[in-house]
């Protein structure tokens, strides 16, 4: 089982790739340095098998794909290192395994195989879902081909896969972010249209009102019209303020100030549920640059969601630390890449914890597990946060508690 | 000068247009009031005759409230001008008094207020 520090870490590593992605337009790509040494050369036959053997041997261990080859049984005949570390497994036990196994979908490796065994038959950049040896499910994009022998016999079949799990991941949020949007498009325009028939009841109400005396009865009703009316567009007010932020005014903050300004306005209510409310601020932490407004907005909706978590009382506990990551991936440079720095707010609370089914749901608009929620809070958060240039992600154990990670851009003198 | 006062309320929602002249009709001062449901009718009828005060909404097909508040201040810069909209934003406000609004409103808005302003600007 992944512990919970595992899982921060590699939280922590996608929001640094993510936040990369937005603070770096675009990153100097030093891929291309790849060697291009030469082919063997000897054209002696006793030594060329070997050299060439030797040369195929390490262009296939040391291609940045996981290669798999697998013979006319679904066996697992052959498996390059990057398959190895992919996967989790080493190369003696994947040797002889069932390649089914290694598919999260067992069904569709069937399906697979039985298309790969028809004449001709290729699948290329295929997204598909791996299970590595620890159970964790990655997401690949794989091309698979027919081997097949000199007298053209189907022979079994060559896959080659890439991990695009955080690809992945970063397309679901583009798309959530797009569908954000266009929702709120969507329903603002839909509350604009509702206030025009709420604009004509309200006067229609006040001048029917001037008809009767203040001790008809028609008057309380008709007061309550208006009232009601009030209360209606005041809601459409706030959904506004979430549905179409304003853009960010910018400007360099302290993060902990904020922080302490969200406590001060929720301390009673954290002490009436008996939640203890800790900070761990780095200290020296850099200021970041942000609309101030907006980043309030977006820790007061995830303390009320930790003091919603916790009806029976806990922790809420912020920790705010500063991040230096390299510009550029060094494990892909050959050169020293320069600094990029954040600032990473956590909050977590020690409540009943998400689901792990609805975990990837819970920043999508109008989704809600609560009684009398709009399913806004965490999408505008979501929002909002994005739109100060910084990451929102999250992780959540059931029955232990959920951590909010924020990262936010430094600001830079 | 003349002692009836003219007040044109130009609203494509029928239902503000109609309440509105109720409401104004027993005005306790002497007041002609007309309604417009577009921009262009509206024109017509201040080239007819021009108004003390107008009360136009801003989004309508056709001539918009913008455009009536341009022309209205450019040819009759005595008629004050209420604008009212359910299409309210900061942006729109903003603009509404760059160009003359005397006032500006977002629906729903509290008709006793609309009165207050309108009957002092004639008494």
């Amino acid at each position: 089982m992944k512990s919970k520090l595992d899982r921060r870490k590699q939280i922590i590593s996608l929001l640094n790739e993510r936040f990369r992605e937005t603070a770096v337009a675009r990153p100097t790509d030093n891929l291309a340095a790849a060697s291009t040494s030469a082919l063997p050369k000897s054209s002696e036959p006793d030594t060329l098998i070997p050299q060439l053997y030797h040369f195929y041997r390490s262009v296939i261990h040391n291609i940045n794909s996981g290669l798999l080859a697998i013979d006319f049984d679904g066996s697992i005949t052959f498996a390059n290192k990057k398959a190895t570390q992919l996967l989790g497994y080493t190369g003696k036990e994947l040797q002889n395994m069932a390649v089914q196994r290694l598919f999260a979908d067992g069904e569709e490796a069937a399906r697979l195989l039985q298309l790969l065994k028809l004449p001709g038959k290729q699948i290329s950049e295929k997204e598909t879902r791996f299970r590595q040896k620890n159970g964790q499910v990655i997401t690949v994009s794989m091309d698979a081909a027919p081997i097949n022998d000199a007298s053209n016999q189907f022979q079994g079949i060559t896959l080659l896969f890439r991990d695009i799990t955080e690809l992945v991941q970063l397309r679901e949020q583009m798309n959530r972010i797009e569908r954000l949007a266009l929702v709120g498009e969507l329903a603002a325009g839909i509350a604009h249209e509702i206030r025009n028939p709420l604009g004509g009841i309200k006067t229609a109400a006040q001048v029917l009102r001037d008809s009767f005396t203040e001790e008809d009865v028609e008057s309380q009703l008709i007061d309550r019209i208006i009232r009601e009316v009030d209360k209606a567009n005041k809601l459409l007010k706030e959904f506004f303020k979430f549905a179409r932020p304003t853009p960010p005014q910018f400007a360099p903050v302290d993060i902990e100030m904020i922080i302490d300004g969200v406590y001060l306005l929720l301390a009673p209510r954290l002490k009436k549920q008996n939640i203890k409310f800790v900070e761990n601020a780095e200290p020296h932490l850099p200021q970041v640059y942000v609309d101030e407004t907006q980043i309030e907005q977006v820790i007061l909706n995830l303390f009320m969601n930790a003091i919603d978590a916790m009806p029976e009382g806990g922790t809420l506990q912020v920790r705010i630390s500063r991040r230096t990551i390299p510009m550029v991936d060094e494990s892909l440079t050959m050169d020293k890449s320069p600094q990029l720095e954040y600032v990473l707010v956590e909050v977590s609370d020690t409540g009943t914890g998400i689901p792990e089914r609805i975990l990837p749901k819970i920043f999508n608009p109008f989704f809600t597990t609560k009684k009398d929620g709009v399913g806004l809070g965490l999408s505008i958060c979501s929002r909002l946060v994005e739109e100060n240039h910084g990451k929102i992600d999250v992780m959540s154990e059931l029955g232990k508690g959920t951590t909010f990670f924020i990262a936010l851009p430094v600001f830079k003198q | 000068m003349e002692d009836v006062k003219r007040l044109l309320i130009v609203d494509d929602e029928e239902t503000i247009t109609f309440s509105l002249y109720r409401a104004f009709i027993k005005a306790p001062v002497d007041c002609e009031v007309i309604t417009a449901e577009s921009g262009e009718e509206a024109w017509e009828r201040i080239q007819e005759k021009p108004f003390d005060v107008v009360i136009t909404d801003l989004a309508m097909p056709g001539m918009d409230g913008f455009e009536l508040l341009k022309r209205l201040k450019q040819e009759f810069p005595a008629t004050r001008v209420i604008i009212i909209t359910a299409y309210g934003s900061d942006e729109k406000e903003q603009r509404a008094y760059a160009i003359g609004a005397d006032k500006y409103l977002e629906k729903p808005f509290d008709i006793n207020e609309l009165k207050n302003l309108v009957f002092q600007w004639m008494s």
